[in-house]
């Protein structure tokens, strides 16, 4: 079995409500918790799915992990360095791709490449070897010197994907990878995502999409409410039934119904 | 280090590269070269020295006395044409003035001069009286009734003259045209530049931060190992140069329209090299410390507009400061540890050839300790979730 690379150990998080969530919500609690003492770890070149519904906390953790927020209580450890204690190190271990970041668009795809993969301290040759690898396999090359802005929803997609992983890293962080794209640019992505696995990459995604959860995964945890519920190889959670029944299984036992 | 040099040339080439934001940076400057020397041109206008030679002013006067003869020679600014006890009915003159025709219809009463010489004003009966009609809506003919009244009044005070003040052919004014000019620009110049400076770092600053913060494209920044300081040091440095260029723009616009505003002969400019050298190293002091400060409110806000309004106490604060600076008399070093006052006062001494070396040193290392804890309270918003994910 491969080692540990990314340990979220009683990962807590909880955010203060203001006046206004507190009504919309009809509560009078002053602080939601989004994630409650979360624990898993993901092995190195495995593909690891958080399951869950919306606001379960599966972004909030990767938020963490990410190092744009930090923990209430509890750590994560990215290849040995805390998010806490070193996020430095953590974020030149790391690719995080959200819907969340976005590029600016006054810029081109070829010019935002180069920025980052400077900042990531690439040098030259290989920052154009890898360049010309990834524009090309994602059809971005023809739009390497149009101003992002004039692009279409599923280009500045891809090149978000691309910037992410502009330095090689070891671990790649997903929120919901396929989110808001257009079948044929899905299919690059998911496409993608075995390809790096296969490279040896290990990948984090969030999602709520079971079909992708089974495409892809080695393994699957499921969060409902910002606790971990079911966590298990995919094989081992589907033996029997299908990941969506043993999802709503799994909702029904802990919440008492569907809602 | 290298990180900084990298956000650095990024941020550069987002305001240098485009054409709008160099627009926004470079206008103010054109725009106050050309209102200030149109200003300029039109007080000019105003005043005598301005009146074309080669107007014809034509006057109407019936029982002018011979002594008062000399007033028509228009004191060698006007070309008057007079028509003495003209043919015309009274109302018929009156109308030409109406009209246009002509600028000036004087009456003077029967045997003015005598009357005048008999008068006393302590017999109670009314004095001689001179009737001037003329057109308040014809410049010409405002310019006429000016010159005439004036006359008339001068004439009427060396009648009663017990004593004269100043009317030697002598220089009374002891202050030299250099340092007028320089009292002029002291008083002035350093409201303008403060306020020229603040609006050059506050459209970049909200735009860079702020404006980031609001389409999302800071947390992109935010996950790559770049330091937090290195982040915030990088784009301060860029947003200080663009603000100096914007800076430099309104600075060389002010400088050039001067001497058409204040309408005076720039021969002798009453500065030298010292003394532009640190004029240059108070304009760069004060964009570091503008820049740092509004980039702290950028990051605080929300959205571009959201900064724009948070700065305006700060712009309104800087104003005040710049002018009490002018009003207040700074004795003593004190005024030179207040930030942003330091560097008003720096400049009002430079510019009024009081400069006060030690004071200049002082505000120097102020504000270089406030840049520098302004970047430090910048790298710590930075790293402060709740600011940079405020939505």
């Amino acid at each position: 079995m491969n080692q540990e690379i990314l340990k979220v150990e009683n990962l807590t998080k909880t955010f203060r409500l203001s006046l206004k969530q507190r009504k919309i919500e009809k509560t009078t609690l002053t602080e939601k918790i989004a994630v409650d003492k979360l624990s898993f770890s993901v092995r190195e070149g495995e593909i690891y799915g958080l399951l869950g519904p919306n606001g379960a906390g599966k972004t909030t953790t990767l938020r963490v992990i990410a190092t744009l927020i930090r923990p209430g209580g509890g750590d994560v450890f990215v290849d040995g360095a805390s998010v806490v204690h070193d996020p430095d190190a953590v974020r030149r271990q790391i690719g995080f791709l959200t819907s969340e970041l976005k590029l600016e668009e006054f810029f081109t795809p070829g010019y935002l490449f180069d920025f980052f993969a400077e900042l990531h301290g690439l040098s030259s040759d290989v920052a154009r070897e890898r360049k010309k690898y990834l524009f090309e396999k994602f059809g971005i090359d023809e739009f390497a010197e149009v101003k992002v802005g004039d692009l279409s929803t599923g280009m500045k997609q891809k090149i978000s994907l691309v910037i992410s992983i502009v330095h090689d890293p070891k671990i790649i962080i997903f929120d919901e990878p396929t989110n808001g794209l257009d079948v044929l640019t899905a299919r690059t992505v998911t496409d993608f995502l075995e390809e790096l696995k296969k490279d040896g990459k290990t990948i984090l995604l969030s999602t709520h999409i079971f079909s992708l959860v089974e495409k892809l995964c080695d393994r699957v945890g499921i969060i409902i409410d910002g606790k971990m519920v079911r966590e298990d190889t995919l094989a081992a959670l589907t033996a029997e039934k299908s990941l969506e029944d043993v999802f709503f299984d799994v909702y029904r036992e802990v919440k008492g119904g569907i809602a | 280090m290298k990180d900084i040099f990298i956000i650095f040339k990024k941020e550069l080439k987002r305001f240098l590269t485009d054409k709008r934001m160099i627009a926004t940076l470079l206008l103010p400057g054109v725009l106050i070269f050309c209102i200030y020397s149109l200003m300029g041109t039109f007080f000019q206008d105003m005043t005598a020295n301005g009146v074309d030679p080669d107007t014809q002013y034509v006057v109407y006067i019936d029982r002018q006395p011979a002594e008062f003869s000399v007033f028509n020679g228009g004191a060698g600014m006007y070309n008057i044409n007079v028509n003495q006890n003209g043919e015309q009915t009274s109302d018929g003159k009156k109308a030409a003035v109406a009209s246009g025709e002509a600028e000036l219809y004087i009456i003077y009463e029967e045997d003015f001069y005598a009357k005048m010489e008999a008068y006393t004003p302590a017999s109670g009966q009314p004095a001689p009286q001179v009737e001037i009609y003329y057109n308040s809506t014809s410049t010409t003919s405002q310019t006429m009734y000016t010159y005439y009244t004036a006359c008339l009044d001068a004439f009427e005070h060396s009648l009663a003259n017990k004593f004269d003040v100043n009317a030697g052919g002598g220089t009374y004014d002891l202050a030299s045209e250099t340092e007028l000019t320089a009292y002029i620009l002291g008083l002035i110049l350093p409201m303008i530049l403060n306020t020229l400076l603040l609006a050059g770092c506050l459209s970049v600053a909200a735009e860079s931060i702020a404006g980031e913060k609001e389409r999302g494209t800071i947390a992109t920044l935010l996950v790559t190992p770049v330091r937090r300081s290195h982040l915030a040091l990088g784009k301060v440095f860029a947003l200080a140069l663009v603000a100096l260029i914007s800076a430099a723009s309104s600075f060389l616009g002010l400088i050039l329209s001067l001497p058409r505003l204040l309408g005076m002969n720039f021969t002798a400019v009453p500065y030298g090299i010292g003394d532009y050298f640190a004029i240059l190293v108070i304009i760069i002091l004060n964009v570091l410390l503008f820049t740092v400060i509004l980039t702290i409110i950028s990051t605080f806000a929300k959205s571009v507009k959201e900064a724009t309004g948070f700065a305006t106490p700060f712009m309104v604060l800087l104003i005040v400061l710049s002018l009490l600076s002018s009003v207040l008399p700074m004795n003593g070093l004190a005024g030179y540890f207040i930030p942003i006052f330091n560097s008003v006062l720096c400049l009002t001494s430079l510019l009024n050839m009081s400069f006060n070396l030690i004071g200049f040193f002082i505000t120097m290392v102020i504000d270089l300790l406030l840049f520098g804890l302004g970047v430090f309270v910048l790298a710590k918003m930075f790293n402060n979730e709740k600011i940079m994910f405020n939505k």
